[in-house]
């Protein structure tokens, strides 16, 4: 059910300007990068964790150094496979996209929807440990979701 | 006694005949028996690249249709190799979506060919459905016709 808390006889309840500021001061993407950070330190073999939106921009973003990759290369590629995976569901009445597994010689890009509209990835090489990736990806998304929310 | 040797040596023959027969498989013969071994399988097909079916079974209770999963899993793959490629990860393996219900899991075969698998989640593991691809793999790549 919708929240109706700010509406109180047709007038419209303003969000309280100490909680604007404190969101500015504290920087949503700012908690959200911290998120990225705490998920990289659990992971072997890390390449890249990227936060973007279905468009392929990045909204945030972890590269590890004497990482290869670039995350708005990562970011814009990995939007053709979220649109791609998500759309093949869809149509072949699989029902919602849970998450996308890509394993190539060299590495492993685990991809998974934040809500409709963007979507969390990591890129690891392909030795990672898949099991503590997918418990990663799987236990921070709902976080970075409600951060993400902040963000816009 | 010439007559003994004759009819030892068709028999010979014969048996070589059958051998080559039981290793120059059929590709249909080899999908169907994947598909007859591989728990909460609901399709497997071998497709071309351009999204064209080779070799399809589906399972008598799934709605499934070939041409169009042949056809949309081909972009998957293509898209996929891409990404590989451009993300200077090596070759494209092998890719897997995991829906609420199903796995459709995706595996090059050939630079012409891909191995597609649809499974129920209800009867196998994200696990399983990896290690079933990876053994049948091999066995459909051995049986795709070859062309020289």
């Amino acid at each position: 059910m919708a929240d109706l808390s700010r509406f109180t006889w047709g007038k419209k309840k303003e969000i309280e300007p100490k909680e604007k500021d404190e969101m500015k001061e504290k920087g949503a993407t700012g908690n959200l990068n911290s998120l990225l950070e705490e998920m990289a330190e659990q992971v072997d073999g890390l390449l890249c964790i990227a936060v973007a939106g279905s468009d392929g921009v990045a909204i945030s973003s972890y590269v590890p150094p004497g990482s290869m990759l670039t995350a708005e290369l990562a970011a814009a590629q990995l939007a053709t496979i979220f649109r791609i995976a998500r759309t093949s569901a869809d149509k072949l009445k699989a029902g919602e996209l849970e998450d996308n597994l890509l394993t190539s010689t060299a590495g492993q890009i685990l991809i998974r929807p934040l809500g409709q509209e963007s979507y969390l990835a990591m890129v690891t090489t392909r030795d990672a440990p898949l099991g503590i990736v997918r418990l990663v990806v799987k236990s921070y998304a709902s976080k970075v979701e409600q951060a993400l929310g902040k963000v816009s | 006694m010439a007559v003994e040797e004759d009819n030892e040596e068709m028999e010979e023959t014969e048996e070589i005949k059958e051998t080559e027969t039981t290793e120059k498989r059929s590709i249909g013969d080899v999908v169907k028996e994947v598909a007859s071994t591989t728990d909460g399988l609901l399709g497997v097909g071998v497709m071309d690249m351009e999204g064209v079916p080779v070799a399809v079974v589906t399972s008598p209770g799934a709605t499934l249709n070939a041409e169009l999963a042949a056809a949309q899993l081909a972009v998957v793959v293509r898209l996929c190799s891409l990404t590989a490629d451009k993300l200077k990860l090596g070759d494209f393996d092998e890719n897997l979506i995991t829906t609420a219900s199903k796995y459709i899991l995706t595996k090059a075969l050939t630079p012409d060919f891909y191995l597609a698998m649809i499974l129920s989640k209800e009867s196998t593991t994200l696990g399983m459905a990896r290690l079933v691809a990876r053994e049948h793999a091999a066995r459909v790549s051995q049986a795709l016709p070859r062309f020289e």
